[in-house]
């Protein structure tokens, strides 16, 4: 087991030293010049000799395989370097604001299930009712709307016409945190529904449910302490992907709601070419997303007994 | 029975994408005629939609951005699936090296914020539209070379391609005549749902500015331009977003009855 | 079996835990955020009054976060929300009058001599005196990284009130410079603490300071007068429609940099809305590298095919000013080429263009007259202003194909790729005219895109640069601008209007020209 994951986690590397080289090559050839973009963006005027200090300073003017590896070296010790605009450590200052979108990733995680969960096993044990058709509906819509739009409805809506909620988030309160949440679960619960709803349909049909009706057990029995259990496992996988995606694809959502974390803070970054911040976000998602996905694996090895026997299918 | 199915969902498809092929000549008003006269109009006869801060019709505007907007995310799906598919048959055909590889190469974009992507490669192209596609499709094809690389595994060693190869039939023969047929289900299943994904991640990408920007005509960029309207004048938000609900609809509903008919 | 459901109900039940110790951290950040704005209002006295006023342009992203004025920009934040002052400040015609100086007077051409006003206190408490000021302006030519170049000092001399500057060569502009919120002058003997907060002899003085939050108290010992008691919380909300939602929904008292689209939604009882021309101008710079372009006869047409009126009434929803060339029109003035869709097609039609193919473009063999538009979306006015000019120049026959990116400045390197840059520029920051050219329009400019060259104004900037008669000044600089508007090398279509809104009891928030001053010991909440 612990050999497992130790080999697990070496693999992480390599994948991590191939995001930060494509990430920073990229950068590097396509992005312009970070110092006259962000002058001229200000309006400011900055003359060309003051630009090439500005970029000596910075440590632009060296050549790519030396900027890379000095970065590189420096993420090692922890250190991502100076943000361009504010002028902090990289590192803290993304470090501050992942709190933030983990708690938004959470929640919205949470409300998903507490939405999808019941409706989805509803519908599958109503199949074919109206209910199952009004769920079917509802779900459909919610699959075709572009988040960012139910974003601006929502709080037109609920912000503005009834007054609810404030429009300029205040901090993490729990009101500034209801409709990003709303609007990241309702996409997501619109797709969990129809997830759900399969698996515990093709859950149903098989032979030990079957066997378990057969010896008078009861329908909610069955459902609550064998097919959820079975189906667990497919769940797990899929909030596992869910949450990776929430980490690295609440950044609309973020701004349009001003919720303050990275999502916002890379956008804000990519519009204000502050490299730094852009490679250590990117550097920061991919990691997230290989350790969630290394979590998920790991859960595998200890809810699927047929894994630890085998051993084999997963491991690699 | 199962094709049945199949033909009224095919049938608005291709309507719908003739419709976004020729819609520059299928709007009533030039989009660019300005009129600054009858400006923020709401709905009513000739314009439909009601006209924009120019005094342009909306619904024109409209039924112009779809072309854009939909072939973007069809170049989108297709790019990564093509892609996809050739690298996954290819790894799992051969296994080896390669196959590890590979498959480790496709770990890397899986795990890039398609974001940060878009912005370097909108850098790389001039182009917001051509970079956001190649964006998307650098994170997209990953899923589609596992998808085919599990299936082609799945089907390798059956009987009926041993059978192939010791009939003389070479690599590439087997390739296609064999392998492919028997893959093509669940991976046009999975494109086909994936078309309203990627429509509507474009546009959000051109909601951010990252993909089109004004004045192309594409609904993302529409509804950015104009979400401080909202509150003023709603029908000059709203009309590329209600596009937009339409056409991920079509393509959702296609991709169900394929799902159907393929039963994955 | 049994080991796995174990296994599963801890799971859920930590996931249980998670979310509600996740919602109970919720509720305590919040009661604690609320206890904290309660007792900012309740620790001073119970009747002051506080402001909450949101603006997108404070912020890391605008460069000007903080208030220490010798980094970056963050002196405009200095100077906007009264914490400092300068010596010269810009008047509502943009021209230069003592603030913090009583009198000056050129010795020579390279010395200049400030009499500071006596008895201004620091909110530190320290006089002002020459010695004060001098030690703030070594600082700044030490760290910041414009003023050494625009000042030229070679020395400061500080005797009682009086602080001398001598420069390195002559430098009429200097006067100017001492306007630029860089030079406000804050007390060195405090100095700048971790959070960017200093000590000046404004009408307020910063209690804290963060990248997106200033909070300011009035200060009862202001040398200008009395300012009335009040806090007042400055908020960075770069979001126009969040800025819209807030003063809607009453959580900002009043706000900068509200979107165009919102102003209908104020303009009721309710509400103020002070508004002021600036010289932030909104221009076209042409391509002299595209030889069509060199063609007057083309650069005229296209400059009287631009409907500015239609443009700053309807698409600005009358927010903005017509221009006629880089600094504001004054009253009665008329801009020298006035809309006239037949006279271009005249133009055009004389450089041998005309729709021979009836396709709606005029075409001179076989090619129809097409140009490429270059601008980004940073400034929401630009793309209006783009789509606004391609319907404009489509009336008289020619296409215009926009490209709105923020990658402009890579995609102009190439400079085949476009032939219209329509960009915005402060062409009057301190009051000195010939910063204007000097940036955009001679043969050496660094922001001279289009290459467009002209011997008479290269030799203007020249005697401008070293004239020290102020009407001198202005009458060079009036010329320029007409050369400059004739040629039709750069089009000018209109200057933005500032607009503060507020509710309606919040008395005194006067936008100015320049945009450095918003603040002022007026403001007042009724």
């Amino acid at each position: 087991m612990f050999k497992y994951i130790l080999k697990r986690l070496l693999s992480l590397i390599p994948i991590l030293i191939g995001i930060s080289f494509i990430s920073f090559a990229l950068i590097y050839f396509t992005g312009g010049d970070a110092v006259a973009v962000r002058y001229e963006a200000i309006g400011g005027v900055l003359s060309p000799e003051l630009i090439n200090q500005k970029r000596e300073e910075l440590g632009l003017n060296r050549p790519f395989i030396v900027q890379y590896i000095s970065w590189l070296l420096g993420v090692i010790q922890g250190d991502m370097g100076i943000s361009y605009v504010s002028g902090k450590p990289v590192f803290g200052y993304i470090f501050s604001k992942l709190p933030n979108t983990l708690l938004l990733s959470v929640s919205s995680l949470i409300t998903t299930l507490i939405i999808s969960l019941p409706l989805g096993i509803l519908s599958a044990v109503k199949k074919n009712s109206v209910f199952d058709s009004i769920i079917k509906a509802l779900s459909f819509i919610g699959n075709s709307l572009p988040n960012f739009f139910v974003a601006l409805v929502l709080s037109y809506i609920f912000a503005l016409q009834l007054k609810l909620l404030p429009v300029i988030s205040q901090g993490t309160s729990v009101k500034s945190l209801i409709l990003p949440t709303l609007t990241l679960a309702l996409a997501m619960s619109a797709k969990y529904i129809r997830q759900i709803r399969a698996l515990i349909i093709s859950e149903l049909s098989k032979p030990y449910v079957i066997g378990a009706r057969a010896r008078g057990i009861k329908e909610n029995a069955i459902i609550f302490f064998n097919v959820l259990r079975l189906t667990s496992l497919t769940l797990i996988t899929l909030m596992s992907l869910s949450f990776g995606s929430l980490l690295g694809g609440s950044s609309i959502v973020e701004s349009i709601f001003m919720w303050d974390g990275i999502g916002k803070l890379a956008i804000e970054s990519i519009n204000l070419r502050d490299y730094p911040v852009i490679l250590a976000y990117v550097l920061w998602m991919a990691f997230i997303y290989v350790f969630i996905n290394l979590m998920s694996d790991i859960s595998y090895y200890f809810l699927d007994p047929r894994l630890r026997i085998g051993g084999g299918k997963y491991a690699n | 029975m199962r094709t049945k199915k199949l033909i009224f969902p095919s049938f608005l498809v291709i309507v719908l994408l003739i419709f976004a092929f020729f819609s520059p000549m299928l709007t009533p008003f030039d989009i660019t005629e300005q009129n600054l006269m009858t400006a923020k109009s709401p709905p009513s006869f000739p314009h439909i939609m009601g006209t924009d801060i120019y005094g342009r019709d909306m619904f024109s505007r409209v039924i112009a951005a779809s072309r854009i907007s939909i072939f973007s995310a069809l170049a989108v799906v297709l790019l990564m699936a093509v892609i996809g598919v050739v690298i996954g048959i290819f790894c799992g055909y051969l296994g080896g090296i390669a196959d590890t590889l590979l498959m480790r190469v496709s770990d890397i974009f899986l795990a890039f914020p398609g974001l940060v992507l878009a912005i370097a490669t909108a850098g790389l192209f001039k182009n917001g539209v051509f970079g956001a596609i190649i964006a998307l499709a650098s994170v997209g094809w990953p899923r589609y070379a596992r998808l085919s690389r599990g299936l082609v595994l799945s089907t390798k060693t059956s009987t009926y391609i041993n059978a192939a190869k010791m009939s003389g039939s070479d690599t590439v023969q087997i390739v296609f005549t064999e392998i492919l047929p028997n893959i093509i289900g669940p991976i046009v299943v999975t494109a086909s749902l994936d078309i309203g994904t990627s429509l509507m991640e474009m546009a959000a990408l051109s909601f951010l500015g990252l993909g089109a920007t004004p004045p192309t005509p594409e609904w993302g960029s529409m509804i950015s331009e104009s979400r401080s309207l909202l509150q003023i004048t709603p029908w000059i938000t709203l009309s590329p977003g209600i596009a937009i609900f339409i056409t991920v609809s079509i393509f959702n509903i296609f991709g169900e009855s394929l799902r159907d008919y393929f039963n994955v | 079996m049994k080991k796995q459901i174990k296994l599963l109900s801890v799971a859920f039940s930590t996931a249980l835990l998670l979310g509600a110790c996740a919602s109970s951290s919720k509720t305590l950040s919040e009661s604690s955020a609320s206890s904290e704005t309660s007792s900012v209002s309740s620790g001073t006295s119970d009747t002051t009054k506080t402001l909450v006023y949101g603006t997108g342009s404070y912020g890391v992203g605008m460069s000007d976060a903080g208030l220490n004025p010798h980094e970056d920009y963050s002196g405009w934040s200095c100077v906007r929300y009264g914490v400092g002052e300068t010596l010269f400040r810009l008047n509502e015609n943009i021209e230069l009058v003592p603030w913090l100086a009583d009198s000056y007077k050129f010795v020579d051409d390279n010395t200049l001599e400030v009499v500071i006003k006596d008895g201004i206190n620091f909110s530190s408490g320290r006089k002002l005196d020459a010695a004060a000021a001098k030690e703030c302006f070594e600082d700044l030519i030490a760290v910041h990284d414009r003023a050494p170049k625009d000042m030229k000092i070679q020395e400061i001399k500080a005797d009682g009130q009086t602080l001398t500057f001598v420069t390195t060569e002559p430098n009429p502009a200097l006067l100017n410079f001492l306007a630029e919120p860089y030079t406000a002058i804050i007390d060195m003997q405090v100095g700048v603490d971790a959070s960017k907060n200093v000590s000046g002899t404004g009408p307020y003085k910063a209690t804290s300071v963060s990248d997106s939050e200033i909070s300011l108290v009035s200060r009862d010992d202001y040398w200008g007068g009395e300012v009335s008691k009040k806090n007042i919380t400055v908020k960075s909300i770069t979001d126009g429609d969040t800025l819209t939602m807030g003063l809607q929904s009453g959580e900002l008292d009043a706000t900068s940099g509200l979107p165009y689209a919102s102003y209908p939604l104020f303009e009721n009882d309710n509400y103020n809305i002070n508004s002021v021309a600036t010289s932030r101008a909104f221009f076209l710079q042409l391509n002299f590298d595209n030889e069509l372009l060199t063609d007057k006869n083309i650069r005229s047409a296209i400059a009287m095919a631009i409907d500015k009126e239609g443009f700053v009434n309807v698409l600005l929803g009358g927010h903005g000013k017509v221009a006629n060339g880089p600094f504001p029109m004054k009253d009665g003035e008329n801009p020298t080429y006035s809309f006239s869709p037949e006279k271009s097609k005249e133009l055009l039609a004389n450089a041998g263009w005309s729709d021979s193919d009836n396709d709606g473009y005029v075409d001179k063999d076989g090619k129809n007259l097409e140009l490429n538009y270059i601008t980004y979306p940073g400034r929401t006015e630009l793309p209006i202003l783009a789509q606004s000019i391609q319907a404009n120049l489509k009336d008289i026959g020619i296409k215009l194909n926009i490209n709105s990116t923020e990658n402009y400045l890579e995609v102009m390197k190439d400079s085949t790729t476009w032939d219209i840059f329509g960009s915005a520029m402060v062409t009057n920051p301190t009051g000195n005219k010939g910063y204007f050219f000097d940036m955009t329009s001679l043969t050496e400019s660094p922001k001279n895109r289009g290459h467009y060259s002209n011997a008479e104004l290269d030799e203007l900037a020249k005697t401008l640069s070293t004239t020290f008669e102020s009407e001198k000044r202005e009458e060079i600089a009036k010329n320029m601008s007409d050369i400059l508007v004739d040629d039709c090398g750069f089009i000018f279509v209109s200057h933005l209007q500032m607009s503060l809104v507020s509710k309606k009891n919040i008395k005194g928030l006067t936008p100015m020209p320049s945009d450095y001053y918003e603040f002022s010991k007026d403001l007042v909440i009724e």
